[in-house]
């Protein structure tokens, strides 16, 4: 029926969206323009028959209560003060919000009008609405009677729907401010409660938006015969609500859900209205009284009340039958809501604000130390929970525990009963994880320390210079990766930069964790390795310390020869002299020219005979030394008695002499011998030609004075010979290959890889299961008779190995070679099979002088004491103690 | 007016005499000793006043057991930083000698034990207490013998034997001789026969210059005993000892001279009977052959030694060659040898008593009867001293090292329980006493190995023994004070 048709399209279109957003605008609601209610006090002054009205609109503005008290004059009203001003207000401005969409294009206009208003005196204002009255009551009659305008008609209609839709908006409105008000009030309510205490509110409020949207049609049809219907009820309400309130006075009277919204006067609930359309009334106050519906608005009124210049802010509250005129902040509301937005100056971005701690808070945050008692059960607490498990425990709740006992039972464990499938399985099982997992602790990390602090001691912050070194320096050599840095508090201490590396390094640490395979000890100095010997101090006795030079060779003693009591040493050297010395006192008692290089002396190692063999030249010679002055042995002389058998044996020729200084017997051979080795009973010798002959090796038999040469020539030369201390087995050596031959059977027993390049020299141990070898390849061998590998390769010298020799009766024994060194070892054997020999190095006896290359020639062992007699190329020989 | 007091002080430079101050009744005397000066401050006083003891002074009392050095036991305050050469400059002060050509240097002892360095030191390392008052024995110092002779022989001498009481000494050596040297380093008697080099020497008979027996052990395998007539300069072989297998090494006599012990590389000991000896024959025919080197005695007609080839008995106990033998008091005959072992030998059962095993071979062995100990010279330089009384198993009580090379001879000095005497291949001689780690001194004379030493008896002063060595540098030495 108004012209409301051009906002109609713009309203139904924002309707729905409106729903969306109902709730957020609330606050920009709450505050009301004083005028508005002056506005209300003013008709209620002149309307005295509305007391209801007056105090509901006097509630809601605190500021002028008294205003409001005085007029009213009623005990209620104090309640009533605590209403929320919104609804009122907002019920004001839903009428003026009618009014504003109307026209749109007279909005300029009207917010002229608005800003007038405040100026504008109460009683204009009661006139308008007087007259919007008066047009409301018209109106029913235009309607009813302006049957055949249907265009008008249908117009209405649609400004009908249009009012609905503000309606519906405004009732939006009404949940909004509920919703916010509840929500302002902090309620920590629980949910059913809320419902429960909203329920009268916003279920009728949802029945009444259901009710309008399903009503519409209806609405359109009852127009002309209802009183109910929603366009009359738009144009009644003014009139009817005031008069209800005047049947009401006490309607609000102490009631805590008015205080949660005033405006809702009518407590039927959220009932559809039209329930009410036949009665005389819209439903009750909270005292039960009935609110009687205003006067009936027709068409005309309605039509009338357009001319009200608010008459576009002005909306129709059903439920309390009544006009509430929106205020400017009402529709500036609606109009984010349609727009869809927040609503004016609310502001969802607002800086957060830190209230900091809050001095009422109920919980501490001193830092004061949490007291030690507090830590302590209470006595009272642990006697009661004494008391309890004591009960508990004789009442037969809790059952003790028996483990323990079977654990002890299961220490006195059985070791010899048979065990059970299950137990070997799981024995097995434990045995075969526990052998296969070896765990491997994580590393664990670093504790920080004090340059970690965030508050670190002067001493760990860098200086500039320091920084600067810092910066300079290698990462990787810094000894830290960060700078100590100070702060005041922790809350000022940045994000660490590194966290995600560190974090990622460390769990790459523990990743590749179990594969790391620790060694056990990581020795640098490599001393683990070596065997774990006895000291050499424990091993005395030995020979340290030279003692004695026998001097009186003038070159190269290429050769000696201790006899076997230790009391003479033979020596061949050089200079062409055969020398034999008194070992304890140094005395050259017999000298032999022989005029040529001595290669080798030998003595006999029968003690009574004091025979000495030496070779030189191509020749060999016996001599029986006068050692014990002229008296003739007649054991010694037995041997070269029988000279029946006197002559050659093949190429080699024996020549019987009798010579005053006892050169008894001289061998001509077609080589120069080398060597010579006396069998240990000193019948035979053997002699070795390093020509690479056959029959470089020769066996002498010293009383029959014959040669044998059995042995076939060898691949190389033949080197050293040597017969077995006690066995009939003889050794012989050619540059690489040891033979042992078995002289009874005469076969070759075994051969003796030695993988030398070049032997120089063979000794065979006193018992005769081991054999050193020594090599021109500066090596020394070991070897076990046994065993077909050498038991130890030893790479000791720097130079060619001249000689090994074993001591005849001590663990001993000794290596020389041309770097001028004689090296002394501990060489123990055992007689079990199982237990391998041991070498000790002991002392290395460092004396003589080098000569053109050459160092020490020739070692021997004294037979009983632990002392060792060098022969050096400096042409001395030397006792070593 | 009595002497109560000394105040030794070192004074730098003041060396005028006898500052007298009346205030105090203080005098001064000057001792010049080599390196400082002590002025020695005597107190005379009338009254018995005490002297206060200063600080850094040691209160001492020299004793002795020599009468002939005594002075007084009053206990005095001396410098602890005073060694033994001012300690001796006290005492020649004590014995008021105020000329000090009559000086003697004395050596001192703080309970047994020679001072070597500051007494100071001693006391501290002695565990004695400075506060106590310290006894000092003292005793003449022995000095290096500043007169020496010698003889020169025709090759090394291996063995000299100075026990005879007559003041002869027996030498023998690789000249295969052997000799009898009065003490004035002339050659008297030169004994030949042997066919290899005399090892060993030794006197059985020399009270008497006319009535002379001895030894000597050779490396042909034989000893020989010898009667010598050192007036008469003649000397006859009696017998030869022939049963030993190897060479000689060592022969001892007992003291009496009724029987000896020999020993060598057979490794077996020989005791051999001296009496009811067959006398020597006269030679059925002469010589072949006269030795080239040693003048034979000039005796007319030859008699030929007769030879024992049998010994009392023998004793094979030793695993290795014997080298040494002593035979001291009549019961006690020790031997020692390679094998390390020194044994003490029962007469009665023939059977060895004792064994002392030593860490290395020995060479030398040498009873004292005075002290009762035995020193043994070692191939690894020490002279250890031994104890057999002692019954716990631990004979060795100590060693002296100071040696270079091989001990060779050791021999106690006849009639001092401390003193010996010891030879070696580093071509020293020296004297120690068993009272002092530190040799009391060292002959340096020899130019080559010393193979042997001992004492000789001074017919003169019997107190004053000379000291005879011989070695590889073919020389006799004869040394005295």
């Amino acid at each position: 029926m108004d012209k409301k048709a051009t906002k109609s399209t713009t309203a139904t279109t924002t309707k729905g969206k409106v729903a969306t957003s109902k709730k957020q605008p609330v606050e920009s609601i709450v505050a009301k323009p004083t005028a508005s209610v002056k506005k209300v006090a003013t008709t209620t002054e002149n309307k005295q028959q509305q007391p209801v009205a007056n105090k509901t609109n006097g509630a809601e503005k605190k500021n002028n209560n008294k205003k409001v008290e005085t007029v009213v004059a009623q005990p209620t009203a104090v309640p009533v003060k605590k209403v929320v001003e919104s609804n009122t207000a907002a019920a004001d401005a839903s009428g003026k919000s009618l009014g504003k969409r109307k026209d749109t294009q007279s909005k300029p206009k009207a917010v002229i009008q608005e800003e007038k208003e405040d100026k504008e005196n109460t009683f204009n204002f009661t006139k308008e609405i007087e007259e919007e009255e008066e047009e409301d009551q018209v109106a029913p009659e235009q309607e009813s009677g302006d049957e055949d305008d249907l265009a008008d008609f249908d117009s209405d209609a649609e400004d009908d729907d249009e009012d609905k839709e503000l309606d519906d908006e405004y009732k939006k409105l009404l949940e909004f401010k509920k919703a916010l008000a509840n929500v302002e009030d902090g309620d920590d309510e629980d949910d059913d409660d809320e419902d429960s205490d909203d329920d009268s509110e916003e279920g009728l409020m949802s029945l009444e938006s259901d009710d309008l949207e399903s009503d519409e049609e209806d609405d359109i049809e009852s127009d002309g015969v209802s009183t109910t219907t929603n366009g009359t009820a738009t144009s009644k309400t003014d009139a009817s609500s005031e008069d209800e309130y005047n049947d009401d006075p006490n309607q609000f009277y102490e009631t805590d859900d008015s205080e949660e919204d005033e405006s809702v006067v009518n407590r039927v609930g959220n009932i559809p209205m039209h329930w009410y359309d036949d009665e005389d009334h819209i439903g009750y106050d909270v005292n039960g009284n009935k609110i009687m519906k205003g006067e009936k608005r027709d068409a005309l009124d309605k039509f009338l009340d357009q001319a009200d210049p608010k008459f576009w802010r002005t909306v129709y509250d059903k439920v309390n039958d009544k006009k509430v005129e929106l205020t400017d902040e009402d529709l500036e509301l609606i109009k984010s809501i349609r727009q869809r937005r927040f609503p004016g100056g609310y502001n969802p971005y607002e800086d957060w604000y830190d209230p900091g701690p809050n001095p009422d808070s109920i919980h501490p945050l001193s830092n004061a130390p949490t007291p030690k008692r507090s830590f302590l059960p209470h006595k009272a607490d642990e006697l009661r929970e004494v008391r309890r498990l004591a009960i508990a425990i004789r009442a037969g709740w809790i059952k003790l525990d028996d483990t323990k006992e079977e654990k002890e039972s299961k220490a006195n464990y059985d070791l010899w009963a048979p065990k059970s499938e299950a137990e070997r399985q799981e024995d097995e099982l434990l045995e075969r994880t526990e052998k296969r997992i070896s765990r491997i602790p994580a590393p664990k990390q670093k504790l920080p320390g004090h340059v970690e602090s965030f508050n670190p001691p002067e001493e760990y912050l860098l200086t500039q210079n320091e920084l600067k070194a810092w910066h300079l320096m290698d990462p990787s050599r810094r000894p830290h990766n960060f700078v100590p840095q100070k702060y005041e508090h922790m809350r000022r201490i940045p994000t660490y930069n590194n966290i995600i590396k560190e974090r990622f390094e460390r769990c790459l640490d523990l990743y590749l964790c179990p594969r790391k395979q620790r060694l056990k000890k990581l020795d640098k100095d490599g001393t683990h390795l070596l065997p774990k010997l006895p000291k050499p101090q424990d091993l005395r006795p030995f020979p340290s310390y030279e003692e004695l030079q026998y001097k009186g060779h003038t070159s190269r003693v290429r050769s000696i020869s201790v006899s076997p009591s230790g009391q003479w040493l033979a020596s061949g050297s050089d200079d062409g002299t055969i020398k034999i010395w008194e070992v304890s006192t140094t005395r050259c008692v017999q000298t032999y020219n022989v005029e040529h290089t001595v290669f080798c002396v030998q003595w006999n190692p029968n003690k009574n005979l004091n025979i000495l063999a030496a070779s030189y030249d191509t020749k060999i010679i016996i001599i029986t030394p006068k050692l014990y002055g002229e008296e003739p042995n007649p054991e010694l002389e037995s041997i070269f008695a029988k000279s029946s058998n006197d002559g050659q044996s093949g190429a080699t020729k024996w020549y019987l002499l009798n010579k005053e200084n006892g050169i008894r017997i001289e061998i001509e051979n077609e080589f120069k011998v080398k060597t010579i080795n006396w069998h240990h009973k000193g019948e035979y010798f053997s002699t070795v030609a390093s020509e690479d002959q056959a029959k470089a090796v020769k066996i002498h038999h010293l009383s029959k004075r014959k040669t044998q040469a059995p042995f076939k020539k060898s691949k190389s030369a033949y080197q050293v010979s040597k017969f077995h201390p006690s066995k009939p087995i003889f050794f012989l050596a050619d540059q690489n290959v040891i033979r042992v031959y078995d002289l009874m059977k005469q076969k070759l027993i075994k051969k003796v890889m030695t993988g030398s390049r070049y032997i120089s020299s063979i000794d065979v141990h006193p018992s005769g299961d081991h054999l050193i070898l020594g090599g021109y390849d500066k090596r020394v061998s070991w070897f076990d008779l046994d065993m077909s590998q050498p038991y130890k390769v030893m790479r000791y010298h720097k130079e060619a190995v001249r000689r090994v020799v074993y001591h005849p009766s001590l663990p001993l024994f000794a290596s020389c070679s041309d770097d001028l060194s004689i090296h002394v070892f501990h060489g123990m054997t055992y007689d079990d099979y199982i237990q391998n020999a041991l070498i000790v190095p002991l002392k290395i006896l460092r004396r003589h002088r080098s000569d053109d290359g050459l160092g020490v020639l020739d070692i021997v062992f004294h037979p009983t004491q632990p002392w060792i007699f060098s022969a050096g190329a400096d042409s001395t020989i030397r006792l070593f103690n | 007016m009595t002497v109560i007091g000394y105040n030794l002080v070192r004074q730098s430079n003041s060396h005028h005499k006898d500052s007298y101050s009346p205030q105090t009744d203080e005098l001064s005397y000057n001792i010049i000793g080599n390196n400082a000066r002590f002025v020695l401050l005597v107190l005379i006083m009338d009254n018995n006043q005490v002297v206060v003891k200063e600080e850094g002074k040691v209160k001492v009392r020299f004793v002795t057991n020599d009468p002939n050095i005594r002075v007084t036991e009053i206990a005095f305050g001396v410098p602890e930083r005073i060694g033994r050469l001012g300690l001796s400059e006290l005492v020649n002060h004590l014995r008021s000698e105020e000329d000090t050509t009559q000086h003697k240097p004395f050596d001192f002892l703080i309970n047994g034990q020679f001072i070597r360095t500051t007494l100071d030191k001693h006391i501290k390392k002695a565990g004695l207490k400075e506060e106590d008052t310290i006894t000092i024995e003292y005793v003449e110092a022995v000095t290096e013998p500043k007169r020496e002779q010698e003889n020169q022989h025709d090759d090394w001498i291996a063995s000299v034997d100075g026990g005879s009481l007559v003041g002869l000494a027996l030498t023998g050596g690789y000249d295969f001789g052997a000799r009898i040297v009065d003490c004035s380093a002339n050659t008297l008697i030169t004994a030949v026969g042997h066919q290899a080099a005399i090892k060993s020497v030794a006197w059985t008979k020399a009270a008497k210059r006319s009535h002379l027996a001895f030894l000597t052990a050779s490396l042909d395998q034989t000893i020989r005993y010898w009667h010598a007539d050192a007036d008469a300069k003649t000397v006859q072989p009696m017998c030869i000892f022939k049963a030993h297998q190897g060479s000689v090494e060592s022969v001892a006599s007992n003291p009496d001279g009724t029987r000896f012990a020999s020993g060598g590389y057979d490794n077996k000991l020989r005791l051999w009977d001296l009496q009811n000896l067959p006398q020597p024959q006269p030679q059925q025919q002469p010589n072949k052959k006269s030795r080239k080197n040693g003048a034979i005695a000039s005796s007319t007609n030859i008699l030929e030694p007769s030879i024992i080839t049998e010994s009392l008995s023998t004793l094979e106990k030793h695993s290795q060659p014997i080298t040494t033998i002593d035979w001291p008091t009549q019961f006690q005959l020790i031997s020692g040898g390679m094998d390390k072992s020194i044994r003490l030998w029962d007469l009665e059962t023939m059977s060895d008593t004792q064994t002392m095993m030593a860490s290395t071979a020995l060479h030398v062995v040498s009873y004292s009867i005075d002290s009762g100990l035995i020193a043994s010279g070692h191939a690894d330089h020490t002279i250890r001293l031994w104890d057999p009384r002692i019954r716990d198993g631990k004979f060795n009580i100590g060693s002296l090292l100071s040696h270079k090379n091989w001990v060779t001879s050791i021999s106690w000095k006849p009639g001092s329980s401390t003193q010996l005497l010891s030879a070696s291949h580093d071509g020293t001689v020296k004297l120690w006493d068993t009272r002092s780690k530190v040799p009391l001194f060292t002959i340096e004379k020899h130019t080559d190995k010393v193979l042997s030493c001992d004492w000789l008896s001074n017919p003169t002063d019997s107190s004053n023994p000379y000291i005879i060595s011989g070695g590889a540098d073919t020389k006799l030495k004869i040394y005295n004070n």
